[in-house]
């Protein structure tokens, strides 16, 4: 019983301290990153609105958000797409941000 | 023993780099975190990127908004979310500070749920000088949604008022000077 019981500490401590936040990025480094990078291009011209949507992870272990192309261009009320771009950011792996950037009409 | 007193040392090195690494990364109070800008074929385009700060009280919940503007147009495009637990149609947003209150109509965008509330996406146009004014204040000023239920008064707290204002002020300079 002392034997289960130490495993289970040590399995759920394994857990935690491995475990950590990964987010998408053209580039990534351990202790930081903040990097943006481009997604999309369309053959739609100019751009007067934007829009953003956002993603965030906590620990490997939480990951909430709807980072799509899609909530960004609702939030910034875009019918036709110009461009997008992304921008990740990670501390030490233990916060980690993804956030989608809708440029367009 | 003299290995181990060596090994420790040269880990309580890298765990102070890291830590100092660490605290200088989340100590910076750069604005560029707060901004995007495109160069676009009628001059620069920049979007204040999403900020918190201002809520209601009781069922109203909070506002956080972005502001995306030319750095050669009069106008700019404040696009909001507001979170509440009551059905509304809101119709105007004002802007008021000691000195000045600036009233403009809204747009719906789209309302959708989170949670137990109410999700509003509104848009509303005014003039670069006006939320300029507003944030120029050094009184903590407030933000009135009118919708068709009355009015709903939503305030912000001393501390971060400073931090918003600040940040703002130094965004429109950026702004004004391209």
């Amino acid at each position: 019983m002392k034997n289960l019981k130490m495993f289970s500490i040590a399995a759920v401590a394994a857990v935690m301290l491995s475990s950590c936040a990964m987010v998408k990025s053209p580039l990534s480094a351990v202790i930081y990153t903040d990097v943006k990078g481009p997604v999309a291009v369309t053959g739609n011209s100019g751009s007067s609105k934007v829009g953003t949507a956002k993603a965030t992870g906590i620990l490997g272990i939480l990951a909430t958000g709807d980072a799509s192309i899609d909530a960004a261009a609702k939030n910034g009320g875009i019918t036709k797409i110009h461009h997008v771009d992304e921008h990740a950011t990670n501390i030490l792996g233990l916060f980690a941000t993804y956030e989608v950037i809708v440029y367009g009409e | 023993m003299v290995n181990n007193s060596r090994f420790i040392k040269w880990v309580q090195r890298g765990v102070a780099l890291i830590f100092c690494l660490f605290s200088i990364v989340t100590s910076a109070q750069k604005i560029s975190k707060f901004y995007t800008s495109s160069l676009q074929a009628n001059g620069m385009l920049y979007f204040f990127k999403p900020q918190k700060g201002f809520a209601g009280s009781g069922s109203h919940g909070k506002l956080i908004n972005d502001v995306t503007l030319f750095a050669k147009s009069d106008s700019l495009t404040f696009n909001f979310s507001y979170f509440d637990k009551t059905a509304l149609q809101l119709e105007q947003i004002s802007f008021v500070s000691a000195t000045h209150t600036i009233t403009v109509p809204l747009q719906k965008l789209y309302v959708e749920t989170k949670k137990n509330n109410w999700h509003y996406r509104y848009s509303a146009r005014l003039l670069q000088k006006s939320l300029q004014l507003f944030y120029a204040s050094d009184k903590i000023p407030g933000i009135i949604l009118q919708t068709n239920q009355g009015e709903i008064l939503l305030s912000v707290s001393k501390r971060q008022w400073q931090k918003i204002a600040g940040r703002n002020r130094r965004l429109f300079t950026l702004v004004a000077l391209n």
